[in-house]
């Protein structure tokens, strides 16, 4: 009767895949670039059903009664069969019946108990199989994937050879121990099961984590020609070709997980830069649209992808980009108002509009007087335009925050530099230097400062 | 003949008074220290039933230690690690008790073997026994003077 597991079975979402919840980092030319899988679902039988004697044998004086509770169990009468069983002492049950009674609470979640009365079988019976693996669920359950994985491989050890056992173990191994502890269990539990989805899904990460490309690739293949709508497998595919530097393959490998309904943030971004990077950037703008198409625009995103086109020198299409947005700024924070007027006035110098871009960057800084790229980018812009008093204003104002406060004092220096001040650059350089006395190199452009003043100074004298 | 009797009766009217009192004893102690491993322990030695516990719990009332079922539960089960033997399963069968089925089904099997051979030695004691009753009482028969032949 135990073994209707599958039925009774419910899904532990709680449970963290290293599997769909990795991050693969892509290779050195790809650094930045990391694919993210959803998390995956592992099956846990909440219930088992009433107690089968192949498992552990009943006394001969409990058979009547056994009978009578199966029976009960058959028609769910949980809580009276757990009355019944509580009125014995446990050391008036066998083990098999006492392992019924954990598994009941189990079944009513009432875990504390069910750890007792499992743990109390085992004291009496160590080599029980099935209480290792439902001890194991129940901890797994819990969140204790230490106390998990030695029961199941407790009861891999006691001979267990369900494919559950050898999964779970698998994965608590992948977790804890690393990818190579888990390959040889994830091949036993795919062996007994070699449709389940979760077995190839975790032995294709732990041979990709183990890096065993070739043989990842080779399942992987041969999981595609099975399933070649499954955008997993495209993933995975795609985060395999970024380990073996192979680009392009990543690129085609995620356009088919996008293809397939792949809407992931991070992916997308993934698929547009390397679009970027390949010169595809006609499908990387389409693929910025559609993911800003959103009823509440992401303004990090939004930046990060105009950063990008910007870099590429992509201007018009980051122009295009932001007047398409130009409906929803209103209903934006001051904040994001102010991100969105910036790049504005970005793409505004690169059309040469100066008075554009000037009246752009005002108004982003009154949306938000402390956007510290607003004021560097825009300090920047009053330098090249030689209106160094407004620069100088901008670098003071962004150095009182401490995320610019390095930039906009080097930045400060600078100007004086340009303006020929070397009295109060190198005030600003040693500000700087005893700030962050990690930039070493500034030492050096101080004494040559030094040197200039003394000269200027003789010279004058 | 009727004054033997009579003493009896009082010596057995005292012995049952002194049991009483003594068991009253053990209770109030029981119920008032922590000696209830030992007590478990006792108990599973002995061959008694691990619902031994109840009546003291019953008796002892508010007074019962709240560790007391858990404490009298460890010593019972170390008891009947030592009682659930071979040699324990064939004294008992060899002083006539009945198998109440004490052991756990895990430590069943060494007690059951113990149990089925003394009880098979008991027997063939007994049989021993009444054979030799009988033969005796045969030759006590054969003896006898036939009072027919006299």
């Amino acid at each position: 009767m135990l073994t209707i597991i599958k039925k009774k079975m419910f899904t532990l979402s709680c449970l963290i895949c290293l599997f769909y919840g990795t991050t693969v980092t892509a290779s050195e030319s790809n650094a930045a670039l990391t694919i993210k899988l959803a998390k995956p679902t592992f099956v846990l039988p909440m219930f088992t059903g009433p107690y089968s004697e192949r498992e552990a044998s009943i006394a001969p004086e409990e058979y009547e009664t056994a009978e009578r509770l199966r029976s009960m169990l058959d028609s769910d009468e949980k809580e009276a069969v757990l009355k019944e069983l509580e009125s014995f002492f446990d050391i008036e049950l066998s083990p098999a019946m006492l392992t019924l009674k954990a598994q009941i609470y189990f079944s009513l979640k009432d875990y504390k108990k069910a750890e007792e009365t499992f743990l109390n079988v085992l004291s009496r019976k160590p080599q029980l199989v099935r209480v290792h693996r439902d001890l194991g669920q129940l901890y797994l359950l819990q969140d204790k994937p230490k106390l998990a994985r030695h029961h199941f491989s407790e009861a891999v050890s006691f001979g267990s050879n369900e494919a559950i056992v050898h999964g779970q173990l698998a994965y608590l191994n992948l977790t804890l121990h690393g990818a190579f502890s888990a390959i040889t269990s994830y091949q036993q539990a795919m062996a007994m099961q070699p449709e389940e989805v979760q077995w190839q899904q975790g032995l294709l990460a732990a041979l990709s984590q183990a890096k065993m490309y070739e043989s990842a690739q080779a399942l992987l293949t041969e999981l595609l020609a099975k399933n070649p709508a499954d955008k997993e497998l495209w993933l995975n595919q795609a985060i395999l070709a970024l380990n073996t530097n192979d680009t392009r393959q990543a690129l085609v490998s995620l356009e088919m997980a996008i293809m397939l309904g792949e809407s992931d943030d991070d992916n997308i971004k993934i698929a547009t830069q390397l679009h970027l990077q390949q010169h595809s950037y006609d499908r990387a703008v389409v693929l910025i649209n559609r993911h800003l198409d959103k009823p509440v625009l992401d303004m990090v995103l939004l930046n990060e992808y105009l950063t990008w086109l910007n870099q590429v020198d992509m201007w018009q299409q980051a122009g295009k980009l932001l007047d398409g947005l130009a409906s929803k700024v209103e209903t934006m924070k001051p904040a994001k108002q102010s991100v969105f007027y910036t790049h504005k006035a970005k793409v505004a110098i690169k059309k040469n509009q100066n008075k554009q871009a000037g009246r752009y960057y005002t108004l982003a800084l009154e949306k938000d007087p402390t956007n510290g790229d607003a004021l560097i980018d825009y300090a920047l812009y009053a330098t090249a335009d030689k209106d160094y008093v407004k620069a100088e204003l901008l670098y003071t104002r962004a150095a009182v925050l401490p995320t610019k406060m390095k930039q906009a004092l080097l930045g400060k220096a600078q100007l004086y530099l340009n303006m020929r001040e070397h009295k109060s650059a190198l005030q600003e350089l040693q500000k700087v230097y005893s700030r962050f006395p990690e930039l070493h190199y500034l030492a050096e452009q101080i004494e040559i400062i030094k040197n200039i003043i003394r000269t200027e100074v003789k010279v004058n004298s | 003949m009727k004054n033997l009797i009579a003493i009896f009766l009082v010596a057995a009217l005292l012995t049952a008074c002194q049991s009483t009192s003594d068991n009253a004893t053990d209770i109030t102690t029981l119920c008032n220290n922590d000696s209830w491993t030992e007590f478990g322990h006792k108990t599973a030695l002995a061959g008694k039933s691990v619902r031994t516990f109840n009546t003291y719990k019953d008796k002892c009332a508010d007074k019962l230690p709240q560790t007391a079922k858990e404490t009298y539960l460890t010593g019972f089960r170390a008891g009947l690690k030592e009682f659930c033997t071979y040699d324990s399963g064939y004294k008992t069968a060899e002083a006539g008790k009945e198998n109440t089925k004490l052991c756990p089904l895990e430590l069943r099997a060494e007690f059951e073997l113990g149990y089925t051979k003394g009880y098979k030695d008991l027997k063939d004691k007994k049989n021993e026994a009444k054979r030799l009753a009988d033969q005796a009482e045969q030759r006590k028969m054969a003896e006898r003077p036939n009072p027919q032949k006299g």
